[in-house]
C-alpha cells in the first residue's frame, strides 16, 4: 500500500499537515485529469466524480463554481460548502479550477475515507474554512501577503516528498 | 362667559372590546412577542488531552481538543477559530492557533456542531498544563448568526509539551 493509499483511509485522522500536502500532491499528479474535468464542467455546468469513499458533484451557477459531496450510496448530500469565483478571463479559469478540484477532493477524502482500520468519530461534514488556494489559509486570515511568504517556505514539506516517492 | 365643555363625552372615551382586541393582535403581530435576548447556542469545550487513539493507531503523541457548538434549534453550520492556552514559565501564552474549521450540524434536530479532532503534535513528553478556547460563529437554519465563545474553565497538566507557534 502505497502512503497515498494509506490517507486514503485516514479520513478524520489526516493531519493539518497531511491535508496540506494532499492538496499540493494532487494538483501536481491529476494536472491532466482535472484540465479535462475544467473543460466539461465548462461546457456542461455541471460534473459528477467518485473520489474515495464519496461522490462529488461540482456545479456553475451565477459565476460561482461549487460542490456538494455525499458518501457513496447515501441518499443526502453535503450543503454547498464551498464555492469560488468565476468572473475571471476564461483562460485563467481552468487554473483556478484545478485549484478548486484539488481541495474538494481533500475534503471528501477526509470526511469519506476508504474503510480502514481507523474508527471516524461521528461528526458532521467537515473542513478548513479558509481553502488551500486562499493565501489566507496560510496566514490563518491575517493577509495574503504573509500567506505568500508562509507557503514558499513551506513548499517542499516531508510529507510532501513522502507523497512523491512511497 | 364661561365655556362648558362636555366633560363626560372627553373622558368617556369608549372603544368596543372587540375593536381593542384587533389594535393588540394587530400590534403583537407587527412587533412579535416580547423576547428574553438569551443565546440560543453554547460552546463546550472540553479539556485538551494526549490522544491515545492516535499513538496506538499512528504512534504519534498528540493533544486532542474537543468542541462541541449545542445550540436549541437547528442549525447549518459552526465555524470555529479554536487555541490552545498553556502555562510556560510561568507564563499564559497561546501554545498552538488552530486553523478555522467548519462542520455541519448533526445529531437529532442537527442541533450540535462537533469538533472531535482538533490535533496538535507533542514535541516532548514533558508535563505541561494546558487549557482549551474557541470562539466563532453559528450558522443557524433560520439565517441568523449567533456569535459563540468558551474555554475549558481550568488548567489541566497533561504530559505533552507542544511547540509554541
Amino acid at each position: 500500500m502505497s502512503y497515498f493509499e494509506e490517507c486514503l483511509t485516514l479520513g478524520r485522522f489526516l493531519s493539518q499537515a497531511e491535508k496540506e500536502a494532499l492538496y499540493r500532491y494532487l494538483l501536481e499528479r491529476n494536472r491532466d485529469t482535472y484540465t479535462s474535468q475544467a473543460s466539461a464542467l465548462l461546457q456542461e455546468g455541471f460534473l459528477k466524480i467518485s473520489f474515495a469513499n464519496g461522490e462529488i458533484q461540482y456545479g456553475i451557477q451565477d459565476n460561482y463554481v461549487y460542490y456538494m459531496a455525499r458518501k457513496n450510496h447515501s441518499a443526502e448530500f453535503s450543503p454547498a460548502l464551498r464555492q469560488m469565483k468565476l468572473n475571471i478571463p476564461d483562460f485563467m479559469k481552468t487554473r483556478r479550477l484545478q485549484t478548486f478540484f484539488a481541495q474538494a477532493e481533500v475534503d471528501v477524502m477526509s470526511n469519506y475515507p476508504l474503510p480502514g482500520a481507523n474508527r471516524q468519530p461521528e461528526e458532521g461534514y467537515g473542513i478548513n474554512a479558509i481553502p488551500f488556494y486562499d493565501l489566507n489559509y496560510y496566514s490563518n486570515g491575517n493577509g495574503k501577503i504573509q500567506g505568500l511568504v508562509k507557503r514558499i517556505a513551506n513548499s517542499n514539506s516531508e510529507i510532501l516528498t513522502k507523497l512523491r516517492t512511497l | 362667559m364661561s365655556i362648558t365643555l362636555p366633560v363626560k363625552q372627553i373622558l368617556k372615551f369608549k372603544v368596543p372590546g372587540v375593536l381593542a382586541l384587533a389594535i393588540l393582535a394587530g400590534q403583537l403581530a407587527l412587533t412579535g412577542l416580547p423576547t428574553k435576548d438569551q443565546p440560543l447556542c453554547k460552546l463546550k469545550v472540553e479539556r485538551p488531552h494526549t490522544s491515545t487513539f492516535t499513538k496506538e493507531r499512528k504512534n504519534l503523541d498528540v493533544l486532542k481538543l474537543n468542541i462541541t457548538s449545542e445550540c436549541e434549534v437547528e442549525q447549518k453550520y459552526t465555524i470555529l477559530n479554536a487555541d490552545i492556552q498553556a502555562i510556560f514559565e510561568n507564563t499564559q501564552i497561546t501554545a498552538h492557533r488552530f486553523n478555522a474549521e467548519l462542520r455541519t450540524g448533526v445529531g437529532k434536530g442537527r442541533t450540535e456542531a462537533r469538533f472531535l479532532n482538533l490535533l496538535v503534535n507533542c514535541a516532548s513528553l514533558e508535563s505541561t498544563m494546558y487549557l482549551g478556547h474557541a470562539s466563532g460563529e453559528v450558522h443557524l437554519a433560520n439565517g441568523k448568526v449567533e456569535k459563540v465563545s468558551g474555554d475549558s474553565e481550568y488548567f489541566v497538566s497533561e504530559d505533552c509539551k507542544i511547540e509554541a507557534k
